[in-house]
């Protein structure tokens, strides 16, 4: 391999249009792909998938990255390592695709249907009949402030996040929007839910402790 | 819920309460989006790399990373990748 390159190297690379260009390219792809390999199979979720699937895993994560870095290097920022920077989006490009892949059977149109994120959902929670009735009594103002105060798009990205547990890019795809507007929903629910039982005079980690 | 692929319900989760408290526990008025965090990952990896105090330097990437699984799991695996033992 060659000598690592600087970040203005590689911008002065990437930008030209003969062979230097060509030969970043390369060198990302290997150096992507390489890492991503070993990345992959440290993965338990991938135990059973074998070396040569990984292999291909991992270089059609690359190829794929370095379409993204190609297009995208202008806004490189110059915060880190230029490597750093490419990594960072060839891991995003990777565990997107395999989330989705996770993934690609979800409906929320079944859990609308039916109301199952309802707050009454916490009701099912599965702990000791001994469960203390100061517990008992917050799930009881949780739920009723999640009716209460949040929107049914609220309580269903809510739901969705921490029971399904259905990762935002995944949830936003669903319900039309994009992840940075589902984070602010779900914060301002957050938020909303905080105070509401603030207000009611319990606090989220005194209640907590009350738990263990 | 549907998930054909699955075809069955979410296993039944002894703390959602829990989960739920400790989500209300850790929520701030001000907090970063993941758009956000994630132009700061590449930064905020090497620091972590480079053996640096995180938490202190860069304490709202620190605090999403604690709400959100997707964007730690997108660090460490981009801390994984950068110190792979490749040679």
């Amino acid at each position: 391999m060659a000598p690592e390159r600087t970040n203005e190297q590689w911008i002065s690379d990437l930008s030209d249009d003969g062979a230097a260009r060509d030969a970043a390219i390369q060198y990302l792809i290997t150096w992507l792909e390489r890492r991503l390999f070993f990345y992959l199979r440290e993965r338990s979720d991938l135990a059973r998938v074998n070396a040569d699937e990984l292999h291909q895993m991992a270089a059609d994560f690359a190829q794929d990255s370095v379409l993204i870095i190609i297009e995208k290097y202008a806004q490189f920022a110059g915060r880190s390592k230029f490597t750093t920077w490419a990594a960072k989006i060839a891991v995003h490009q990777a565990l997107g695709e395999m989330r989705r892949a996770r993934w690609r059977d979800l409906s929320l149109d079944e859990l609308t249907q039916n109301g199952s994120f309802e707050p009454r959902f916490l009701s099912s929670d599965q702990r000791s009949p001994e469960t203390e009735a100061i517990q008992k009594q917050v799930m009881a103002i949780v739920m009723d402030v999640m009716q209460r105060d949040l929107s049914e798009r609220q309580r269903l990205a809510l739901y969705s996040r921490l029971v399904l547990g259905v990762p935002i890019a995944i949830l936003a795809e669903q319900m039309q929007t994009n992840t940075n507007a589902l984070y602010k929903l779900i914060h301002d629910g957050r938020k909303r839910l905080k105070e509401r039982l603030l207000e009611k005079g319990i606090s989220p980690e005194e209640v907590l402790s009350t738990f263990r | 819920m549907l998930l054909s692929r699955q075809g069955n319900p979410p296993p039944s989760q002894p703390n959602l309460i829990q989960k739920l408290l400790r989500m209300l526990a850790l929520t701030r008025e001000r907090e970063l989006t993941c758009d956000e965090v994630f132009d700061l990952m590449d930064y905020y990896t090497e620091l972590e790399q480079a053996g640096e105090n995180v938490q202190a330097l860069m304490p709202q990437v620190a605090h999403h990373l604690q709400i959100c699984p997707e964007c730690r799991e997108e660090c460490e695996a981009l801390l994984a990748v950068l110190t792979a033992n490749v040679s």
